[in-house]
């Protein structure tokens, strides 16, 4: 059965289906569709925007020259994410000899404190920031990945190439670091609070 | 139905797909399915608040969004070019670059005199404040001018560079009158910016041919992609064209338009041979260098009696020019000069 055959009830998966059978348009669309979020994570990795537009086109101009061989990604979007992942590593490494690229993520968390709670000091606050902020940088991008952009672990795992249990174990440390200090906060504002309340 | 009773702490909720979907307001069949879960295991009703909290209030700080008018120009320089499929090779997908400023297909009548062509490549060169080295090719072999970043130039006959010996500054800036290949060794941070008369080329790094002349000037690109302008401010390029692979730019310099256009043919001097790349395995040495000689058209001098024969296995598709030898020699144990604008490899040869 050739791609064009193919209907899937997914849009972003006809649109792939269709570009693989050489529509141009199809294409187009999910160039349109990805370059944003591609643009969003490459820049992350690398703090240089015409150099991660290049990669982006790279990218797309490989896929419509493979496009009879590619294949039609469960995910798409972890599909480009590692190729621009790849693409950014594989430029740069021409250019910087012996670097540790693939520990180069840089994301500022923060914390909206609104969502937890208006007594959180700016003490506690700042800490919270901080320790997120100061995670190794392949659990920054774990985390990136799975709260920001909303992917799951395969997909992550396979956009890191790392093995599915390892981001599955740096995303638990990391959420546990988060939620010690953060129920610890939970007791000192509780406590705040009652002093408040008795006082 | 999943058993999400074993889910005990935040992270293990925080670790199910379908629940964070549903954290984040998503209605399927998935996510009724947690509805339905929490109002039968009310006692777990604290915790899932609170891995919700956790994840509502992690906020990235985002970063610069692509404009409209970006995503634009992005899709219009990857749209296909049917009819050049074939002539993308295994260059293109390692992101190498060819370019050629060449004769346009018309020759115009002396509209402009040869005196003020010739102006434009003084005009520029005079207008720097530095003082410029200028290397010029008066023989009818091609001449290898290296450059202070590492970058080559193999410049064809008559054909003339400058550039100012420092080579410091944010641009690594050449000034070219005739036709020449570059090898331009891959620096983001310092783009690498070719004027030619009017046109300037902008690149990062990577392999193309500059031919300027006559009344039109024409960029076109085997592979990779490059950006060409009008003029030599690039400060925000609003004219800017960004060509890919078998495309290129004619420049007409009567009435200063600049349009792009499918590229006619294949640009390489040697296309057969840049789209095969330079991929050996146990290859000869004296094979090598006969295909660095076809792409780049310089000579290569060695000791045919040492070196012809030993084996090489690399694979030196699209890398500078210096690299490329850089590795070879490092293989044979040899090491190489260039003199004279010829390359020359001196080594002991290989045993076994």
């Amino acid at each position: 059965m050739t791609p064009s055959e193919l209907h899937f009830s997914d849009p972003e998966q006809d649109l792939w289906a269709r570009f693989r059978a050489g529509d141009e348009d199809a294409y187009s669309s999910l160039m349109r569709v990805y370059s944003r979020l591609l643009f969003r994570y490459g820049c992350r990795l690398v703090a240089d925007e015409d150099f991660v537009k290049d990669c982006i086109q790279d990218i797309f101009f490989d896929l419509w020259e493979h496009r009879s061989t590619v294949s039609q990604p469960a995910s798409i979007k972890a599909y480009l994410f590692k190729a621009i992942r790849l693409r950014i590593f594989r430029e740069q490494s021409k250019w910087i000899r012996g670097a540790d690229l693939e520990d180069n993520f840089e994301v500022e968390f923060s914390i909206e404190r609104q969502l937890i709670d208006r007594q959180l000091a700016d003490e506690t606050h700042r800490k919270l920031e901080q320790l997120l902020n100061a995670l190794p940088k392949r659990q920054k991008e774990i985390l990136y990945l799975r709260f920001y952009e909303g992917l799951s672990h395969d997909d992550i795992s396979r956009i890191m190439t790392m093995n599915r249990q390892s981001v599955y174990n740096l995303l638990h440390e990391s959420i546990l670091r988060l939620r010690r200090s953060w129920q610890g906060e939970w007791v000192l504002s509780f406590l705040f609070l009652i002093r408040e309340i008795f006082s | 139905m999943k058993n999400y009773t074993v889910y005990e702490t935040i992270e293990d909720f925080l670790a199910d797909d379908s629940f964070l979907k549903w954290a984040r307001g998503v209605i399927d069949d998935e996510t009724l399915e947690w509805e339905h879960w929490l109002a039968t295991h009310p006692h777990k009703r604290e915790v899932v608040d609170e891995a919700i909290r956790l994840l509502n209030s992690l906020q990235v700080r985002p970063v610069r969004e692509l404009t409209d008018e970006e995503v634009e120009v992005l899709v219009s320089a990857a749209r296909p070019r049917r009819q050049h499929r074939f002539a993308i090779g295994r260059w293109a997908a390692a992101a190498a670059m060819t370019l050629l400023v060449g004769y346009g297909s018309y020759q115009f009548y002396c509209w402009q005199s040869a005196d003020t062509r010739v102006s434009t490549y003084q005009a520029l060169t005079r207008a720097q404040s530095a003082s410029l080295i200028e290397h010029v090719n008066t023989t009818h072999q091609p001449l290898l001018v290296k450059l202070p970043d590492g970058s080559t130039v193999v410049l064809k006959s008559e054909a003339k560079i400058s550039f100012n010996p420092s080579f410091g500054g944010k641009r690594r800036e050449v000034f070219l009158d005739g036709e020449a290949i570059f090898d331009v060794i891959k620096n983001p941070a310092r783009p690498f910016y070719v004027y030619s008369n009017e046109l300037t080329t902008r690149v990062l790094g990577t392999s193309f041919i500059v031919k300027t002349s006559e009344n039109d000037v024409t960029v076109a690109v085997k592979s990779g992609k490059v950006s060409v302008f009008h003029g030599a401010d690039n400060t925000d390029r609003p004219n800017a064209l960004v060509l890919m692979p078998n495309q290129q730019a004619v420049f007409r310099r009567r009435d200063a338009n600049l349009v792009r256009e499918k590229a006619a043919e294949p640009v390489l001097p040697r296309p057969e041979i840049a789209v095969a790349g330079f991929e050996f395995s146990d290859t000869p040495l004296d094979e090598v260098f006969k295909q660095i000689q076809l792409t780049y058209g310089i000579q290569i001098v060695y000791d045919r009696e040492t070196l012809s024969r030993c084996p090489l296995t690399a694979s030196l598709t699209n890398r500078p020019l210096t690299e490329t030898l850089d590795i070879i020699c490092k293989a044979i144990e040899a090491h190489y000069d260039v003199l004279d604008g010829q390359i020359v490899v001196h080594g002991k040869g290989c045993r076994g």
